[in-house]
């Protein structure tokens, strides 16, 4: 009686580790497709684009190649036109590759940027653009 | 002999519950770092960023050689930042001129924060850059992070 016993615990044991592992395995395996490195992309471009804005002058037109990062929005259903915006009115740049969430960052230069959208001239994320020009801010709510 | 036996079982299960507790800390620190990643540490290049432009707008503008305080208005009109971002928490300009003339904007605490070792590691803490020729110093210092918003 007293053997059979312990055999149950030990097998129990068994299966909750065999359980725990199975579980974790599938959770890392999806978090690690869910990702796709979205995060590292949409925090490296934020910073980025803002350390262009942060060196331009007013009157000044960019054209920055933001193609990972719309192979990544493209692969999660983000359009490609929404991965970038610009938020004058906080002097924040906004990163998304996802459909509801997405990476802001800070600009300290007192512009405003506009005419700003992103081009994806083959309709593919390959060669995707972010354009957008620097003006003087207007502090007339651009948003 | 039963109750021996009984000990023994009861011993082994704490070796499982603390692989448990090791596989559910594993996963969601590995999850985490999966999900977000370690980011791109962009301080010190926004404070070197920061440090450039300051030094160039006190040099053409002469406000190295004030006698006289500088008005938080006249520096932002001049040197072209944007008053709400540098106060916004997370930025920190300090100056003293040669005739001792000091002008900050953004968080002072910096001026302290700027030289504890736990700067590199904690991403909260700003990083400093600073600067000195002439008799001039300069302190810029910036611990901004990317922010995850709604989009």
């Amino acid at each position: 009686m007293d053997k059979r016993g312990d055999t149950s615990i030990m097998m129990n044991s068994i299966i909750y580790i065999i359980i725990f592992i199975l579980f974790f395995s599938l959770m890392f395996w999806f978090v690690g497709s869910y990702s796709n490195g979205s995060a590292l992309w949409e925090d490296f471009y934020s910073k980025e684009i803002v350390r262009v804005i942060n060196t331009a002058k007013p009157g000044e037109e960019f054209k920055i190649d933001v193609t990972p990062l719309a192979v990544v929005a493209s692969r999660s259903g983000k359009p490609i036109k929404d991965i970038v915006s610009v938020d004058n009115v906080n002097n924040q740049i906004i990163v998304s590759t996802k459909l509801n969430s997405g990476v802001s960052f800070k600009f300290f230069n007192d512009v405003d940027i506009v005419d700003w959208f992103v081009e994806s001239p083959s309709g593919s994320p390959d060669s995707t653009r972010f354009i957008f020009k620097v003006v003087e801010e207007q502090r007339s709510g651009l948003s | 002999m039963v109750y021996r036996k009984g000990t023994l079982g009861s011993g082994l299960l704490y070796f499982v519950y603390f692989l448990m507790i090791a596989l559910i800390v594993g996963g969601i620190y590995g999850g985490l770092i999966a999900y977000f990643g370690k980011g791109y540490d962009y301080r010190e290049r926004e404070a070197n960023l920061l440090l450039q432009e300051t030094k160039d707008c006190f040099a053409d503008e002469g406000f190295f050689d004030l006698n006289t305080d500088l008005k938080e208005d006249l520096f932002f009109d001049k040197c072209g930042f944007n008053r709400n971002v540098l106060e916004d928490g997370n930025h920190m300009i300090y100056i003293k001129n040669k005739n001792n003339i000091e002008f900050s904007v953004g968080v002072a605490d910096f001026r302290v924060k700027c030289f504890l070792n736990a700067r590199t590691k904690n991403r909260d803490y700003p990083i400093c850059v600073p600067y000195e020729l002439d008799g001039n110093y300069i302190l810029v210092g910036s611990s901004q992070n990317s922010k995850r918003v709604a989009a």
